[in-house]
């Protein structure tokens, strides 16, 4: 009895915790993510793709001579390198697309183009000095060095954006911004020697191999060794290294000839973390999604975009209420999507639906030819299909050549419980549900009115308590604005988007911004801050500038710079400020985890009436007023606030009817009116009939 | 010594049957449409049945308002809905004149109710805007709502400037229908009128001056 008694015991004890060890093992299930499963050592790459040959410009086996390695001659072997690059809008950079200054679609008077080449960078404070024009900021070779790490190469990287010429062969007397750089001890012109540095050719490796060595490409192109940027690109597959003087061929004695293997480059179509090198550094598949702000993560920091399949609740940021986040960064990423699903080449014959850009066929609704493998290997076109954004100025003719997410989501079907579903769908990007808060750290606004101590712009972030780089720092969101935005097929939808506020000084007539260079000649001295702005800025006196004192939000704060600029030569300084939308395109969570709460917008404060936080000041009470190339319209006015600087919606939003969240309309108010004149006629003659009835009824008369 | 009342059969079954769908449609438009103005407090699932209501009894109001036209056409009886220069100006003023001072002194009402003239002037006028201004104007603002909610048509100037022409419609047609129950109250007894219209019959007096 006793034994039995005792098995009985441990089986009673035995239930519990086998239900206990049962149950955990449920509600925590192994941690697979992508992450978790990647191999931390990449395998081998199958490649179909043939060995190749490194050559030189002349076609000769690089390494063996030991010169730079020319990818036109390379791949050109086999592709048609020259068409690539010349109809490829990553290597373009605008440059096709070029206006005289004042003309170009932003509406500055200092932009020749819309894209990076020729349109001013807020983020940076550069602009490409306009042809003949003095004093010079950047010219070609300046901007290779500045903008190259986010270039792929080609375009006015290697060739003259004003005659065409190539940009080594133009010599020293070549015209505008070809020839002439910024000399950093004069600020004058400089010559630029284009046929020792060499061109920038187009970069095949950086989105065709596996691990490209970026870092040393960027090193390669900020030295002016611009014709060793494509073979850096090598540098960390062990088949080049820096030497004391150069870049030294380090392949083995089997590829001395110049012809290595695909396998080991890892030859192949372009992935995602290709692409991740210049959109954006938040995003590698393979490691814990951190932040780091900065231009080589610029598409986190603008716009927000994450494009990973890690969960959110296991990233390396410290997100408010992390433990609950645990949706991907991108539900497309997590579902095995890559970047080039969506951004194909148009004449892929895997996606391909005919040429997308060309107006001829747009009618079709399905166009059976396609290019033959064969053709498309040739002759790939690298305009890749893409979406419309507000930020995506150059290659505007190819907006909205991706398919979108209504072509592959049947949204019908899954949005039964949306009342108005067609209506929400003509009025509203998808994002404006499924993007309903961005987490990264984004850019609020970016203030080169004045620099702080390391000669850096001051920039606020929204969305973090504190530095956005420290990884302590709580991450609490930004709910990005829905504004409408007139997109490429001529529709006006309301999408979300970030706003981004700069302010800068522009100086002389017609206005260009002033130059990075005279702002640190006017506001440093001896490497600290000018003694004249310390008198004006020091309001403790303690003889340094703290952030808060770096802030021109007074006109008198304001005027003590605009002196220093005079003083060192800007004419008529003054400050401009400019607000550049942002749209919010990926960084698509969960479908559990989108907009269904009706009242976040149907109700008086929803997110169309809110107003939206522009800036926590505005340098010298100057208004910020909207870029012209976004597409985005503006619902109100901007306007002072006690928190800074906002936009206040004055129709919520405008052309677009929302129920619940419009405001009443004078008509409402005359109807109401009307309405309560007569509530009130009928209760006074109501009482009236009352009173006198019933003073008739005492008296003897008839009610 | 009062004048001798009799009872007088004041609307037909047609009449009454109208009357009554016309009242029920109004009540839900006004009651769902309001409702509809605050989508996010009543939920997906009201918001679609309200919309659902408010679509189905705009329909039966705009079809028995057609019907009623087609039988008053038809009857001839349209010309007791048209006002005259005279229901606007002497005989308006002498009938608002008795509400605004008669009825508090007991004084019987200036114009006899016929079944052929039950009309008086205030509210044949009432009624002229209402049916040819009112009714029309809600008809066709919320109609095209409802074809470019569709996609069916453009919208000029936005859906936000037809709603804000309906909804003043709808404040209007608020104000109409608590005037209207109020001035039922006002017969030879507070629930004669309304009586009338549930029954058919009411009672009239012999010996006044009658409606022209």
């Amino acid at each position: 009895m006793i034994g039995f008694r005792a098995r009985m015991a441990w089986i009673v004890l035995a239930i519990p915790v086998a239900g206990l060890a049962l149950n955990a093992a449920a509600t925590e299930p192994p941690p697979v993510t992508l992450r978790h499963l990647g191999p931390e050592v990449a395998p081998p790459v199958p490649s179909l793709h043939p060995d190749v040959e490194l050559l030189d410009a002349s076609a000769r086996s690089a390494p063996a001579r030991g010169t730079p390695l020319s990818l036109r001659a390379t791949c050109g072997a086999c592709h048609d390198v020259g068409h690539i690059e010349s109809h490829h809008y990553h290597a373009l950079a605008g440059m096709d697309e070029m206006v005289p200054p004042g003309l170009a679609p932003s509406g500055r008077a200092w932009d020749t183009g819309p894209g990076m080449f020729g349109r001013f960078d807020p983020f940076l404070g550069r602009a490409l000095t306009p042809p003949d024009e003095e004093p010079i900021d950047l010219g070609t070779a300046d901007w290779i060095r500045v903008f190259g790490p986010l270039h792929v190469g080609g375009g006015p990287a290697e060739r003259s954006s004003l005659s065409g010429t190539r940009l080594d062969r133009i010599g020293g007397g070549g015209a505008g911004w070809d020839a002439a750089v910024l000399d950093e001890t004069s600020g004058g012109r400089a010559v630029w020697d284009w046929s020792r540095s060499g061109t920038v050719e187009l970069n095949c490796l950086l989105c065709h191999v596996r691990q490209p060595d970026n870092a040393e490409r960027i090193l390669a192109l900020q030295r002016g060794e611009f014709s060793w940027a494509s073979t850096a690109t090598l540098a960390g597959m062990g088949l080049v290294a820096r030497g004391a003087t150069g870049y030294v061929w380090t392949t083995t004695p089997d590829e001395a000839s110049g012809r290595v293997s695909a396998r080991r480059l890892g030859l192949g179509h372009a992935r995602s973390d290709n692409c991740r090198q210049c959109h954006g550094r938040a995003c590698r598949c393979s490691d814990p999604v951190v932040f780091e702000s900065g231009r080589d993560n610029w598409r986190a920091e603008s716009g927000g975009s994450v494009f990973s399949p890690g969960r959110m609740n296991r990233s390396g940021m410290n997100l408010a209420g992390k433990e609950a986040l645990d949706s991907p960064w991108d539900v497309h990423a997590e579902r095995l999507l890559s970047c080039t699903h969506c951004h194909h080449a148009p004449n892929n014959p895997a996606y391909a639906r005919g040429d997308p850009a060309a107006p001829a066929v747009r009618h079709l609704r399905f166009d059976p030819r396609r290019a033959r493998e064969s053709e498309y290997l040739y002759r790939p076109d690298h305009n890749f299909t893409k979406g419309d954004t507000a930020q995506g100025t150059a290659g505007r003719r190819f907006a909205g050549t991706m398919r979108g997410c209504r072509d592959c989501h049947d949204a019908e079907s899954s949005h039964a419980f949306l009342p108005f579903a067609r209506r929400h769908f003509a009025a509203l990007d998808c994002n404006a549900c499924h993007v309903p808060v961005v987490y990264p750290p984004t850019r609020r606004s970016t203030d080169w009115t004045m620099l702080d101590e390391r000669k850096e712009p001051l920039r606020r972030h929204a969305g973090v308590d504190g530095d956005p780089n420290d990884p302590l720092s709580l991450l609490t969101g930004r709910v990005p604005a829905l504004l409408p935005r007139r997109t490429a097929d001529g529709a006006t939808r309301l999408g979300p988007h970030l706003l981004h506020v700069a302010y800068f000084w522009v100086g002389g007539d017609p206005p260009r911004p002033v130059r990075r260079f005279d702002l640190e000649r006017a506001f440093f001295a001896d490497g600290r801050h000018h003694p004249e702005l310390q008198a004006a800025l020091d309001r403790n006196g303690d003889g340094t500038l703290t952030a808060d004192e770096l802030l021109l939000d007074t006109p008198e704060r304001a005027e003590a710079a605009a002196a220093r600029l005079r003083a060192v030569g800007v004419a008529s300084p003054r400050i401009v400020g400019e607000i550049q939308p942002f749209s919010v395109s990926h960084g698509v969570g969960r479908p559990e985890g989108a907009q269904r709460d009706c009242g976040a917008c149907h109700a008086p404060g929803g997110r169309l009436c809110q107003p939206q936080e522009l800036a926590e000041y505005a340098p010298g009470g100057v208004m910020p007023s909207p870029v012209a190339d976004s597409g985005v319209l503006l619902p109100g006015p901007v306007e002072p606030a006690s928190t800074g600087i906002r936009l206040r919606p004055e129709r919520c939003p405008a052309g677009f009817y929302v129920m619940g969240a419009q405001p009443l309309h004078a008509l409402d108010w005359l109807g109401l009116l009307v309405l309560a004149g007569t509530v009130v006629g009928v209760v006074v003659h109501g009482s009236l009939r009352l009173r006198f009835g019933w003073r008739r009824r005492r008296s003897g008369g008839s009610a | 010594m009062s004048r001798p009342r009799e009872r007088i059969r004041f609307y037909t079954p047609y009449e009454r049957l109208w009357h009554w769908v016309q009242a029920v449609a109004v009540v839900v438009l006004v009651a769902t449409g309001f409702a509809l103005a605050f989508p996010a407090r009543i939920g997906t699932d009201v918001f679609r049945a309200a919309v659902q209501a408010h679509n189905l009894f705009a329909a039966v109001l705009l079809v028995n308002a057609f019907l009623a036209l087609f039988y008053n056409l038809a009857s001839n009886l349209i010309r007791r809905y048209v006002p005259t220069a005279d229901d606007l100006l002497s005989q308006g003023v002498r009938h608002a004149r008795y509400y605004m001072f008669g009825i508090f002194r007991g004084e019987p009402h200036p114009f006899d109710r016929t079944p052929e003239k039950r009309l008086m002037p205030l509210q044949k006028v009432t009624y002229f805007a209402i049916l040819n201004v009112l009714l029309p104007g809600m008809a066709v603002t919320g109609g095209w709502r409802y074809l470019a909610d569709a996609g069916m048509v453009a919208a000029p100037g936005g859906l936000a400037t037809l709603a804000v022409l309906h909804r003043f419609g709808a404040w209007l047609f608020a104000a109409f229908l608590l005037l209207h129950i109020y001035m039922t109250t006002t017969g030879p007894t507070l629930l004669a009128n309304l009586k009338a219209m549930l029954t058919g019959w009411g009672e009239g007096e012999h010996g006044k001056e009658r409606v022209p």
